[in-house]
C-alpha cells in the first residue's frame, strides 16, 4: 500500500472513530468520500440504478449504526465494501427467480435491433460493456472490483469472504467467460 | 512462480498495479520472455477500460441522498430518555439542534416552553389537593445530590450561555423546571460553605443579561 493510500486509509478510520461518537460531520464526509464509488458498485451487482442508490443509503446507515465494532482488522473501504456486498446479496437473494430471469431477458433483448443498437454494437467497448452486463452476478462482482474498484487480491477476498486463491481463479474464469461472450457476438480477441 | 497460468490469473492486477512487490516482479520477468502473453494482456487492458468506463456512466446518486440518510437515522433512532443531571443541558441541544435556523430554533424552545408549562398545568389539576407537590418535574433530581440555588434565566438565554455559567460557577443543574421556569443547581465545591453560595449568587446576580433571579435553596 503506497503512502497515498496509506495517509486516506487512516484519514477514513478516523472518521469512522467520529461516527462511532455520533459525529454526524464525520459521516457526511465519509459519505461524499464513498458515495460514488459504492453506488457504481452496487450498480453493477443489481444493474438497477434505483435499487443501487437505496442500498448506498442502507450502507452508511449500517455504517452509522455499527461505526463502533470497526476494528481495524482490515482496510476502511474493505469493511465498507463489505457491508455493501452483504446488503446487496441480501437484496438480490430476495429477488423472485421470475425476476431475474426477466432481467436476464430484457439484457438480451436491449442488444437490439435499432438502427442506433446496431450502430452501438459496432463499438468494440459498448459490446465488452453489454457482455459484462450478461456475466453472473459473482463474476461482475469481482470485474468491478478488480478493474474500476482497483482492489488487490487480498482486498477482494476480504470483501467477499473467500481465499485468495479462489479470488484469483474466479476472476480468471469471469474474463474467460467474458471472451466467450464476445465471441459469440463475433468479435474474437484471440483469447482463450 | 513460473507457471503461466498463475501468471495469467495475475494480469488483471499488474495491470491495475495492484500486485505486491515479489508478484510485479515475477509477472515482468515473465511477459518479458513470453511475447505470445501480449495479446492477452492488451484483451485485459481492453477490460479494464471498458469496465472504467461503464462506471463511469452510470448516473452520478442523487445530491439528496445524505438528506435522507440523516432522515432514516433520525427515524430511527429516537431520543433516549436522560438520567443524569448534566445531561439537561445535552437534551435541551438535541432538541435545539433538530432545527436549522436560527429561527426555527427559537420557536422550538418556545414550543418546548408552552409545552412544560402545559404537562405543569395538567399535572396540577390532576392532582389538584395533593400534600404532594401539584407538578412534576421534567428533570428529577439525582438521589444525593442536594440543591444549593434556584435559578431562573431571562427569555432569550441561550443554552451554550447556560452552559458557560454553569462552568464558570462548577456547578450543575439536578431538578426543573419547577413552576416559574427556575431549575434546581448543585454547586460541586467541597467543602460547601455557606459563605462560597453567596459569593455564587452575587456572581449570578451580576449577569443581570442571563439571569432573572437566583435564591438559595432551603
Amino acid at each position: 500500500m503506497n503512502q497515498r493510500l496509506s495517509n486516506s486509509a487512516a484519514q477514513d478510520a478516523d472518521l469512522i472513530k467520529r461516527i462511532a461518537d455520533r459525529d454526524r460531520l464525520a459521516l457526511q464526509t465519509l459519505y461524499g468520500r464513498y458515495q460514488v464509488r459504492l453506488h457504481r458498485f452496487v450498480t453493477s451487482l443489481t444493474k438497477n440504478d434505483a435499487i443501487a442508490e437505496e442500498l448506498t443509503n442502507e450502507t452508511f446507515l449500517e455504517v452509522w449504526r455499527v461505526a463502533g465494532d470497526f476494528e481495524g482488522r482490515s482496510a476502511p473501504s474493505t469493511w465498507i465494501f463489505s457491508i455493501a456486498r452483504f446488503k446487496t446479496l441480501s437484496v438480490l437473494r430476495k429477488r423472485s427467480d421470475a425476476e431475474l430471469d426477466d432481467e436476464y431477458a430484457n439484457s438480451l433483448e436491449d442488444t437490439g435491433d435499432t438502427p442506433e443498437q446496431m450502430a452501438l454494437k459496432q463499438d468494440k467497448a459498448m459490446l465488452i460493456k453489454i457482455c459484462i452486463d450478461q456475466l453472473s452476478p459473482q463474476h461482475r462482482e469481482v470485474i468491478n472490483l478488480v478493474y474500476y474498484q482497483e482492489k488487490s487480491i487480498n482486498e477482494v477476498a476480504d470483501i467477499t469472504g473467500v481465499a485468495a486463491n479462489t479470488v484469483k481463479t474466479r476472476t480468471f474464469h469471469a474474463r474467460k467467460r467474458l471472451s466467450e461472450l464476445l465471441k459469440a457476438r463475433g468479435i474474437d480477441r484471440g483469447w482463450p | 512462480m513460473s507457471n503461466r497460468k498463475e501468471i495469467e490469473q495475475l494480469l488483471p492486477w499488474y495491470v491495475t498495479g495492484k500486485l505486491d512487490a515479489d508478484d510485479q516482479r515475477q509477472v515482468e520477468a515473465y511477459l518479458a520472455e513470453h511475447r505470445d502473453l501480449d495479446d492477452q494482456l492488451s484483451v485485459v487492458r481492453d477490460d479494464h477500460d471498458a469496465v472504467i468506463s461503464m462506471n463511469e456512466n452510470i448516473a452520478t446518486p442523487s445530491s439528496e441522498g445524505f438528506d435522507r440518510l440523516l432522515a432514516k437515522i433520525d427515524a430511527s433512532e429516537p431520543a433516549q430518555p436522560s438520567s443524569s443531571p448534566g445531561s439537561f443541558i445535552e437534551a435541551v441541544r438535541d432538541l435545539f439542534g433538530v432545527y436549522g435556523s436560527p429561527t426555527l430554533k427559537l420557536a422550538a424552545g418556545a414550543v418546548a416552553v408552552v409545552f412544560v408549562a402545559q404537562t405543569i398545568a395538567i399535572t396540577a389539576l390532576l392532582t389538584g389537593g395533593s400534600e404532594k407537590a401539584p407538578y412534576e418535574t421534567a428533570f428529577v433530581s439525582e438521589e444525593g445530590q442536594t440543591p444549593d440555588l434556584l435559578i431562573s434565566f431571562t427569555s432569550d438565554t441561550t443554552v451554550t450561555e447556560i452552559e458557560a455559567v454553569l462552568a464558570e460557577i462548577d456547578g450543575v443543574i439536578v431538578g426543573g423546571p419547577k413552576p416559574g421556569g427556575t431549575f434546581e443547581i448543585s454547586l460541586r465545591a467541597e467543602p460547601k460553605s455557606d459563605e462560597h453560595v453567596q459569593q455564587v449568587i452575587a456572581k449570578l446576580r451580576a449577569r443581570t443579561d442571563l439571569v432573572r433571579e437566583v435564591l438559595q435553596s432551603e
